[in-house]
């Protein structure tokens, strides 16, 4: 098992992912120091609105390019070739044919993969913060604030890594080629961050999200709620409505809402935001992780069933 | 008597409704080499896969020294090399064979060492760093029954280890089964299409068809069987000697296959004894008198060839 689950994370690591991650990761950093240089540069700058507008950026930043973007293009991309890429080039018969049971072929590969795309995942984290670290003198205190956001980042990107990984092996298990594998996840990633938002304003607007309980089926909105589970998990590190402005409508998780005339008077807002709490974030924490540990048990059977033919 | 290694009880596989191998009972001794031969699409590679347990029977069993099939000790006895070796298009020579080393059980240091002593052996030393995704259709063949090696398994399994390669790999590729054979004392379940090659190495001939067992003994004894008896001659008159034997014997059977005649008799000696006193007596000449012994391409015609055409015909 121990030599699956080397080969498998030694797989993961090839020359041209880790230069595309790590360019990546390099530009996060830029990105996140130029947030910083270009907010102290205003003449409202105050402690409070620097940490806001820093966490603002970095939770859009993790969400979307580093878990949304890299962490699941890796996972998909290696977990649909776990099992498939190796029937495909005949290596699993190899495998099998070895003194290794199928239990400890299942395991050591999964294991690689969840292995390494957390490596990846702390790596991308280390690097981006790093160049942020270097490029921008920040503050002490305002890097103690952020350092204590990184703990829910990184169990976020945890799950999603968990969740993802499960569903690649499963159906890497399911087909004998990695196209199928790939194409439907392809599907779940533009449903995730493209057709989902869009048809849930569309829905929203004439009223049969709410009507029709759409947000069971929300995936998007799933995600959003994990995410904000997996920071109040974290030493209560909530995200407020103003540091998830940039992806807490696009996830679902915050509703826009005018606000009382009185209100509006007296703190010069003219609205707010507030979240939907359709769901209990932990149930659904519990129920994603639950599939996922579902998944990884039918890779098992399957493969403890399964003839590997030439 | 040799002790029994692998044991087939009804072994079954079905794929859809086609069946690969029909309820298969076989018996293999120990320390021997065994010619597993039989038609494209006989059920031998399946067989192969059945007692690997890279697929599952359909019905039945089989056992590796009493282990079932497919379970880890049973794996640990057995070494397979397939008809196309696959390789990790990333993997160097030694990288691959460390890996399988690996998988085989061995530390690292062990991996090592029989990887050097393997790589050796089939004279691939100088190929150690290269990637083995490159290497030609002989060398591939080498390397993919050097890691059926590497863990030093009681049984080897190879599904046609000499199928597309040149005359001199063929041979070197023979050489070398037959050394490996007698320096470790293995047994070997060989499949292969190039008969003569094989009928030089094996001790036991196992023939399925169909996925059915047709034949398993040792190579003698099937040669005794169907050898019937059979004497084959050649004189300068064979129509003279016809009729003498005609008239001698009642109990045989001759037949005229182009110029020489092929006799058959219960007792071949008596025969060739009084075919040698008639040429003699007559003052005939004798080209050529043997006592036929079947090859392996004439009993796989005889068993296979012949049966599915008396099967077409009927």
């Amino acid at each position: 098992m121990k030599h699956i689950f080397i080969k498998t994370i030694a797989k993961m690591f090839k020359i041209i992912p880790v230069i595309l991650y790590m360019l990546v990761s390099l530009l996060c950093g830029f990105m996140l120091a130029n947030t910083y240089r270009n907010y102290v540069k205003t003449n409202y700058a105050t402690f409070n609105g620097l940490t806001s507008t820093l966490i603002s950026t970095l939770t859009m930043i993790i969400f979307l390019i580093i878990c949304g973007l890299l962490l699941i293009t890796l996972v998909v991309m290696v977990g649909s070739g776990l099992f498939a890429g190796e029937e495909m080039d005949g290596t699993m018969r190899l495998l099998v044919a070895k003194p290794v049971s199928r239990f400890e072929i299942v395991i050591g590969k999964i294991a690689g993969l969840l292995c390494g795309s957390f490596i990846y995942l702390v790596s991308s984290i280390g690097l981006m913060m790093t160049i942020f670290v270097m490029l921008s003198t920040v503050d002490g205190e305002v890097m103690k604030i952020i350092v204590g956001y990184i703990p829910g980042y990184l169990l976020f990107g945890m799950i999603l890594i968990f969740i993802f990984s499960a569903l690649s092996c499963l159906l890497s298990l399911l087909f004998k080629k990695r196209i199928p594998t790939m194409i439907i996840l392809l599907f779940v990633m533009v449903a995730l961050f493209g057709m989902i938002p869009i048809l849930r304003l569309f829905l929203k607007s004439g009223g049969s999200y709410d009507q029709y309980h759409m947000y069971l089926f929300d995936i998007n909105y799933h995600i959003g709620l994990i995410f904000y589970q997996c920071m109040s998990l974290c030493g209560g590190m909530i995200l407020s409505s103003s540091q998830m402005s940039n992806i807490g409508t696009f996830l679902g998780i915050y509703s826009f809402r005018k606000l009382d005339y009185d209100i509006i008077s007296s703190s010069f807002q003219t609205n707010d935001y507030v979240l939907n709490q359709y769901l209990n974030g932990n149930s659904l924490l519990l129920i994603y992780l639950l599939i996922a540990v579902g998944c990884y048990l039918l890779c098992y059977l399957r493969m403890k069933k399964k003839d590997i033919v030439t | 008597m040799s002790e029994i290694i692998i044991e087939t009880k009804q072994l079954h596989k079905q794929f859809g409704s086609f069946t690969a191998v029909n309820q298969l009972d076989l018996e293999l001794e120990s320390g021997k080499i065994h010619g597993f031969i039989g038609p494209n699409g006989a059920g031998k590679t399946t067989t192969m896969s059945l007692l690997m347990g890279m697929i599952y029977p359909t019905k039945g069993t089989a056992f590796i020294k009493g282990h079932p099939i497919g379970s880890v000790p049973a794996k640990k006895l057995l070494g397979y090399s397939p008809e196309f070796p696959s390789f990790y298009s990333d993997m160097s020579c030694l990288e691959y064979m460390m890996y399988m080393g690996n998988l085989g059980q061995l530390t690292y240091q062990e991996s090592f060492d029989k990887t050097i002593e393997l790589i050796e052996l089939m004279n691939l030393k100088e190929h150690l760093h290269k990637k083995v995704s490159k290497f030609s259709t002989g060398m591939k063949k080498k390397i993919g029954l050097a890691q059926a090696m590497i863990h030093d398994p009681e049984i080897l399994l190879l599904d046609e280890p000499t199928a597309n390669l040149d005359p001199t790999s063929r041979f070197e590729m023979i050489e070398l089964m037959r050394k490996l054979v007698t320096e470790r004392n293995l047994t070997v379940l060989i499949s292969s299409h190039v008969l003569s090659e094989l009928e030089m190495i094996i001790d036991n001939v196992t023939i399925i068809n169909h996925g059915t067992l047709i034949l398993s003994d040792r190579i003698e004894n099937v040669q005794r069987m169907f050898s019937q008896g059979k004497i084959i001659v050649k004189t300068s008159n064979q129509e003279l000697l016809v009729n003498h034997l005609k008239e001698k014997f009642s109990a045989i059977d001759i037949d005229l296959l182009e110029e020489e005649l092929q006799i058959s008799s219960s007792n071949p000696q008596i025969i060739k004894n009084q075919i040698i006193k008639f040429v003699y007596q007559n003052d005939l000449l004798l080209d050529y008198l043997y006592e036929q012994k079947v090859s392996l391409d004439s009993l796989y015609k005889e068993v296979i060839i012949n049966k599915e055409k008396e099967g077409i015909n009927q």
